[in-house]
C-alpha cells in the first residue's frame, strides 16, 4: 500500500483498476542482418503489416453508430498508407539493399516522405506528415510487441470503471474520457485549475492531479483508491482500507440524495433575496445535468469544444444545427459564448499567428476572432439565426478595451442587418455581453457597462491576469488565490458597475461552484451564478440559508484585508456564522 | 492512350480523405493511371504518391490514363474531381 498526494478535484471517491496510459514513445533500434536472415526479416515485417491491417479492421468495426463520419474515413485512408507501396514497399527494398531490420528500414522510409511533407507550402498538407509517422508508429508496435494504451479513436478496449493514469492530458483526450465510462483519472501534470481539472469537475468525477511521477510508480490492474477531496491516492490498499473508503463512498452517495430534495424549491435567502443558479455547459449532452438540478437557463455555453479536435472550423450551417439544438433544448436563456481558443484550448487546424494564441497575453479569445474574420463571422451569424428559436444571448470573452467592444457590436450590427436583407430571421434585440476576465476590464467596467448589456466575471481568468500567474504552469500556480484581496475588490467593482447601469451581472468561474465562496459572493452583492450543473444543489443549499443582511458588513471586512491570509481567516469567520 | 487537363476546385485540395478517394476509384481500373503536375508525376493508385503531389485548390494537372479500360477511368476520375471529391465545398 503506498498513497501520493496531489491536488484533488469533485468530492467523490473512485475506487478501480488502473490504466496506464503509454503513448508514442517509440525508439527504433537498429542493427544490421547477414544475407540469410533478409528474407525472415521480410517476412516478419508483412507479417506486422498483416497484423496492423487487422487491427485497423477490428476498429472500424467497433466504432460507435454515432461516431463522427471523419473517423471512419480517417482509419481508412491510413490503411491504404499502409499498403502503399511508397511506405511498406520502399520500406521492403531498404531492408534488402541495406540489410538492415525491418524497424529501422521503415522509420528510415517514413523520415523521407515526412522531410518531403515538411517542405510543402501548404499548412494543410505540411501537416499531413502526422498521418505518415501515425501509421508508421502502428506498424512499429506491432513489430515491437509494444501494447499501446493511447486514448483515442485507435483505443477499443474496454475502459469503463478503469482509473486512468497519465502524465498529462490533452483536452482532446478528455473527450474519450467522457465517452468511454471511465471511472477516474490522475495525472503527473496540472492544478485544480487546468482544463483537465474543469472537465473532470463537470464529468461529476473525482480525481487527484499534480501527482508528480505517478504514471512511473503506479502498474496496469493496481487498485487504486481515488480521493478527489483530500487529494489522495492509494495503490493497493490494504483490506481495511478499502473497507473504510467504501464507507465513505457510500456516505457521500446519501448525502448527494438529500441535496436532491433541493431541486424544486425555489432559490432565494432568507431575507428574501433571490438568486439565479445558471449552469455552464460544453455541449448538448449536458442539458440533461441541467435539467436534473433545475438550472435556470446557462450562464455559458463554451462553443470552443464545436472546433477542437477537427480539420477545419464548423460551417455556420452546422453551428446553427448545433445552437439551435441547445436553445429548444435548455427552453431558457443561453449566454452563447464565442470561442475562447487560448492557452491549452487549441485548435488542430492551422491559422496565422496560431503560435502566440498558446500565451495568455498572445493573440486569443475576442483578439483572435477580431483578426480572423472568417472564422468569427459565421459563428455570429449562426447565434443570431439561432436566437429565432430560443432565448439567445452572446457573450464576448476577454474584452480589455472600449474600441475592442465597438468594433464587436459594428460586426454584429452589419451581420443583422446582412441577415435582414437576406430575409433570415433572428432576434434583433439580442442581449450582448462582455466576459470582465482582464484587470483593466474590471476597472473599466463602470464605462464598458454603457455599452453592454450584461457582464460575466470569469474569475478564473480575472485570477490568473490580476496576480500575475500563468495558470497552466505547475511551477507558479500556488500563488493562484482567488482571495487575493486584488481579486475580491475587483470583483467588488464589477458588481457595483453593473448595479449603476442597471444590468445584470453573473459569475461562471470555478469560484462560483465552490461553496466556501458561495456567502461571500452574496455578501459582494451577486444574484446571478453560474458554474457546472454538479455543484448546483450545494450552492443552492448555502443561498437557502445565507441572511444577506447579516453578510455586507463581514465581506466588507474581508475585502479590506491586507493579505490573503487574514482574508481567508474571515472568510472562515463568515462560512462558520 | 487518353490525356486531359484538369483543374483541383475543392476548398481543401488533395489532401488524405480527397487522396483517398481518388486512389479508391483509380484501383477499380485496370489502366495505368497517372497524374502530373509541374514536374511531378503520381501513380494515381498510390495514395502517398498522390499526396505527395501537394495539389492544393486551384491546381492546374495533367491526368493520363493508359489500358484496356481507359476511357472509363479518365471519366471516374474527372467527375470525381469535378464533383469536389464528394465534399461539401
Amino acid at each position: 500500500m503506498l498513497s501520493l498526494f496531489g491536488s484533488g478535484i469533485g468530492r467523490g471517491i473512485a475506487i478501480g483498476p488502473a490504466y496506464v496510459l503509454k503513448n508514442s514513445d517509440i525508439e527504433t533500434p537498429q542493427f544490421t542482418l547477414n544475407k540469410q536472415q533478409i528474407a525472415g526479416e521480410v517476412k516478419r515485417f508483412k507479417a506486422a503489416i498483416n497484423e496492423t491491417e487487422q487491427s485497423y479492421k477490428a476498429l472500424l468495426k467497433s466504432l460507435p453508430k454515432d461516431a463522427p463520419k471523419e473517423s471512419a474515413a480517417f482509419i481508412n485512408a491510413h490503411m491504404m498508407m499502409l499498403r502503399d507501396p511508397m511506405i511498406t514497399g520502399e520500406a521492403i527494398k531498404i531492408i534488402r539493399s541495406e540489410l538492415v531490420n525491418a524497424e529501422h528500414a521503415l522509420q528510415t522510409q517514413a523520415d523521407n516522405l515526412i522531410r518531403v511533407f515538411e517542405q510543402m507550402e501548404d499548412t494543410y498538407l505540411r501537416a499531413k506528415k502526422g498521418d505518415v509517422q501515425h501509421v508508421t508508429n502502428r506498424v512499429l508496435r506491432h513489430l515491437l510487441g509494444i501494447v499501446s494504451h493511447s486514448l483515442d479513436e485507435f483505443n477499443n478496449e474496454n475502459l469503463s470503471g478503469k482509473i486512468i493514469v497519465a502524465k498529462d492530458l490533452s483536452p482532446a483526450e478528455t473527450v474519450f474520457i467522457k465517452d468511454r465510462k471511465v471511472a477516474s483519472f490522475v495525472t503527473d501534470l496540472g492544478s485544480q485549475i487546468s482544463h483537465t481539472a474543469i472537465i473532470a469537475r463537470s464529468l461529476k468525477m473525482p480525481a487527484v492531479v499534480g501527482l508528480h511521477g505517478s504514471s512511473k510508480i503506479i502498474s496496469d490492474d493496481d487498485v487504486l483508491i481515488v480521493d478527489g477531496m483530500r487529494g489522495i491516492i492509494i495503490i493497493n490498499p490494504s483490506i481495511g482500507v478499502l473497507k473504510e473508503y467504501k464507507a465513505r463512498q457510500t456516505k457521500i452517495r446519501a448525502r448527494e440524495r438529500e441535496l436532491n430534495t433541493l431541486t424544486k424549491k425555489p432559490s432565494r435567502t432568507v431575507d428574501g433575496q433571490r438568486v439565479k443558479l445558471m449552469a455552464n455547459i460544453e455541449t448538448a449532452k449536458d442539458i440533461k445535468g441541467l435539467k436534473q438540478v433545475n438550472a435556470a437557463g446557462v450562464g455559458l455555453y463554451r462553443t470552443e469544444y464545436l472546433f477542437m479536435g477537427r480539420e477545419q472550423a464548423p460551417t455556420e450551417a452546422e453551428q446553427l444545427r448545433e445552437y439551435k439544438r441547445i436553445a429548444s433544448g435548455v427552453g431558457d436563456i443561453v449566454a452563447i459564448r464565442t470561442l475562447d481558443i487560448g492557452g491549452d484550448k487549441q485548435l488542430d487546424f492551422n491559422y496565422p499567428n496560431k503560435q502566440s494564441s498558446s500565451s495568455p497575453l498572445g493573440l486569443r479569445a475576442v483578439r483572435l476572432c477580431l483578426s480572423h474574420i472568417e472564422i468569427f463571422k459565421p459563428q455570429l451569424r449562426a447565434i443570431l439565426r439561432a436566437s429565432a428559436f430560443g432565448k439567445v444571448s452572446i457573450m464576448i470573452p476577454m474584452v480589455s478595451s472600449f474600441d475592442e467592444i465597438n468594433q464587436v457590436l459594428a460586426i454584429i450590427k452589419q451581420t443583422k442587418a446582412e441577415l435582414k436583407s437576406e430575409g433570415v430571421a433572428f432576434d434583433p434585440r439580442i442581449k450582448v455581453g462582455g466576459m470582465i476576465e482582464v484587470p483593466a476590464a474590471a476597472i473599466m467596467a463602470e464605462v464598458f457597462a454603457q455599452k453592454l448589456d450584461f457582464l460575466s466575471i470569469g474569475t478564473n481568468d480575472l485570477i490568473q491576469y490580476t496576480l500575475a500567474i500563468d495558470r497552466v504552469d505547475d511551477a507558479v500556480n500556488y500563488l493562484y488565490d482567488p482571495l487575493h484581496p486584488a481579486v475580491l475588490r475587483l470583483i467588488s467593482l464589477v458588481i457595483r458597475a453593473g448595479e449603476k447601469a442597471n444590468i445584470p451581472v453573473s459569475l461562471c468561474g470555478e469560484m462560483a461552484g465552490n461553496v466556501n465562496y458561495t456567502r461571500l459572493l452574496l455578501g459582494l452583492g451577486l444574484k446571478n451564478f453560474s458554474m457546472d450543473a454538479t455543484y448546483l444543489l450545494d450552492v443552492k443549499g448555502r443561498i437557502l440559508n445565507a441572511d444577506t443582511t447579516k453578510l455586507r458588513y463581514l465581506v466588507g471586512k474581508i475585502l479590506s484585508s491586507d493579505n490573503p491570509i487574514q482574508a481567508r481567516d474571515r472568510l472562515n469567520a463568515l462560512n462558520r456564522l | 492512350m487518353q490525356e486531359q487537363p484538369i483543374e483541383i476546385i475543392n476548398k481543401l485540395g488533395l489532401h488524405a480523405r480527397a487522396s483517398a478517394k481518388l486512389v479508391n476509384t483509380a484501383a477499380q481500373f485496370s489502366s495505368r493511371i497517372e497524374l502530373e503536375f509541374g514536374e511531378q508525376k503520381a501513380d494515381a493508385k498510390s495514395i502517398m504518391s498522390v499526396m505527395m503531389l501537394a495539389a492544393s485548390k486551384g491546381s492546374k494537372m495533367l491526368i493520363r490514363t493508359d489500358g484496356d479500360d481507359e476511357q472509363e477511368a479518365m471519366n471516374a476520375i474527372t467527375t470525381l474531381i469535378n464533383n469536389y471529391f464528394d465534399e461539401q465545398e
